[in-house]
């Protein structure tokens, strides 16, 4: 996939921005606080139908207004034009549109455009707790499964409705209705095998590509190895009945415990992925260092397999990592994604990529300057694709 | 804003606490039943009051009716064997349209919904229990396709089943998370048509 036109209105602090894409690297520049990172924001609510920061929709909408919303055009690798359009109106919620229909939900759009984000916060993934692993590994798998995504999506209602008989039976003092408890069993227990089953497969897949592009990243010098460590069960299990069995079992070990805590103690959302460097896990055994190029590692291994799997090259978002990498790395970043895919990326100025210093942009490459939330420049090479508007200037 | 006639203030803060009516609309509704004819008003006035004082709950299947029990329960027309169990009143409407229902109806009043506080008790339940008898019954289970909708479906299966009723549910020719009472009329015949054992 391509990205040959962004339109977006009132997010954070643009009013309305249009940017034409070049095929390449698209390098967003401008000072912190410009916009800039609300440009990838833009790109991220089209394919992802949603922020990759962690915000509630709301909070996306430029202050003193009523709504946002964000449209990418462009091609995918066997040349079809795409479209994507979403608008989010917090009094009728949000509208996702793909190709100019309505879709009926998220799991209908995502993956069309598989994306891989990547920005400093993400360093959690491996440093963080399981809750940050599983909500990467989530993320990957629901681009490249559609029902993976439906059964999550599912998955947490349930769980929440789950939840909610269980802490009101606490807290009126009663026994809770068996037959309602035991409903939700079915319901929870039945995508949590299937999502566990994914899960064990995805780590099958994704395990020897991490071990490679870590490898590669770091120059050979650490070994990282990822595993699932699945609720209820010692090791991962080969089909999706023997974890409904497995589910079932804990269910009933599991229920008195429940009616004290008020609260579910079995499923999906218990996982674990450990992730080791050198055989230990990463989380004591890796430095600020091998966190950065693992993380870099992870997404290389991400793209890898969403091109794999979603038969479509993903578009590659870099939010301000160069700041975070010596400029040796920095370089091989650059290099690694631009030779791979369609890069948007920010940074607060050319200084932060010394290597570009003393050279044109390329081809395929654009700059575009980002002040006060609206583009001040767009510069894209002459030779370009004839698609692209040469100088194409955008005031506000 | 608040207007100089606390009278037509009144009016929009009725109006904008209904669902889907935001203030501005109220604001707008308000204005234009200001400019009709007073009999208008009255009669629409006295319309509200009407449907308050007449209608009730049907007694057998927990419609809103304005006699008891409703013209449906009381239709000879009827295929007594079969009970459509349904979430709201609009969803009978929504299947009346197909005009490929013959049997009689259930309305919970509701989907079972504990983060909204709505547990079975609180629902329709009990009273459809009460409808199965030793017959040759069938009881049709046709809630919303949502997670709730499909928690009540199996809740209502594990209820009926050991009764000796014939359980089925809608098939899922009804988009996921779409209402009811939002499909076509084509989409409900064909998915009361395929319905499968619950
Ligand atoms: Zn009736």
């Amino acid at each position: 996939m391509r990205i040959r036109r962004l339109t977006f209105q009132n997010i954070r602090n643009h009013t309305a921005t249009q940017l034409l894409a070049a095929d390449g690297v698209n390098i967003i520049t401008g000072m912190n606080g410009q916009g800039k990172t609300s440009i990838l924001e833009a790109i991220s609510v089209c394919t992802l139908t949603r922020s990759f920061v962690g915000t509630q929709d709301a909070s996306l909408i430029r202050r003193g207004e009523k709504f946002f919303e964000s449209s990418v055009e462009g091609v995918s690798d066997y040349g079809v034009t795409r479209r994507f359009d979403v608008r989010y109106d917090p009094n009728i919620g949000k509208t996702i549109r793909l190709d100019g229909s309505p879709a009926g939900n998220a799991a209908q759009v995502i993956g069309a455009a598989p994306t891989v984000v990547l920005s400093p916060d993400m360093k959690a993934i491996s440093g963080g707790g399981p809750g940050e692993r599983r909500r990467f590994i989530d993320m990957v798998i629901s681009q490249a499964k559609r029902r993976y995504l439906e059964d999550l999506m599912q998955y947490r209602r349930i769980l929440k409705q789950r939840n909610a008989v269980l802490a009101t039976g606490l807290k009126q003092r009663r026994p809770v209705d068996r037959n309602l408890i035991e409903t939700y069993d079915e319901g929870l227990i039945e995508r949590a095998a299937h999502l566990m089953m994914e899960r064990t497969q995805f780590i099958e897949e994704f395990a020897p590509l991490l071990a490679q592009t870590a490898r590669d990243v770091a120059d050979g010098a650490d070994h990282v190895a990822i595993r699932y460590q699945p609720d209820c069960v010692r090791e991962p299990r080969t089909s999706v009945a023997d974890y409904r069995d497995a589910l079932w079992l804990r269910s009933k070990q599991v229920f008195a415990e429940e009616q004290r805590r008020g609260a579910t103690l079995f499923g999906a959302h218990r996982d674990d992925i450990r992730m080791e460097i050198n055989g230990g896990d990463v989380r004591v055994a890796a430095s600020q260092g091998q966190h950065k190029t693992l993380l870099i590692g992870l997404k290389v291994a991400e793209f890898h397999y969403l091109a794999r799997q979603c038969a479509e090259t993903p578009i590659i978002l870099l939010d301000d990592i160069f700041g975070e990498l010596d400029a040796y790395r920095a370089e091989r970043v650059y290099d690694l994604t631009r030779n791979l895919a369609q890069v948007f990326l920010t940074v607060v100025s050319f200084d932060m990529l010394p290597f570009l210093r003393g050279r044109n942009l390329g081809e395929s490459e654009a700059n575009i300057e980002v002040v006060k939330g609206g583009i001040v420049e767009q510069k894209i090479p002459t030779s370009g694709s004839g698609q692209i508007d040469n100088e194409a200037k955008v005031y506000l | 804003m608040l207007h100089t006639s606390q009278s037509l203030e009144s009016v929009i803060e009725h109006l904008s606490s209904l669902p889907t009516i935001g203030r501005k609309t109220a604001q707008r509704i308000a204005l234009y039943l200001l400019k009709q004819p007073r009999e208008e008003v009255v009669a629409m006035a006295r319309a509200l009051v009407d449907m308050k004082d007449k209608t009730a709950y049907c007694t057998i299947c927990q419609n809103i009716t304005e006699q008891d029990p409703c013209a449906i329960c009381q239709s000879p027309k009827r295929d007594r064997n079969v009970i459509c169990v349904v979430g709201e009143p609009s969803d009978v409407l929504a299947v009346e349209k197909t005009n490929d229902y013959h049997g009689l109806y259930h309305v919970l009043g509701g989907v079972i919904h504990p983060l909204d506080g709505v547990g079975p008790d609180d629902l329709k339940i009990k009273e459809l229990l009460a409808r199965i008898g030793s017959g040759d019954q069938e009881v049709i289970l046709a809630l919303n396709p949502n997670v709730e909708g499909e928690m009540t479906t199996l809740y209502l299966a594990k209820l009926l089943k050991p009764l000796g009723v014939k359980v089925t549910r809608i098939a899922r020719g009804v988009p996921l998370g779409s209402a009811l009472e939002f499909v076509d009329e084509a989409t409900i015949s064909r998915a009361l048509e395929g319905r499968v054992e619950a």
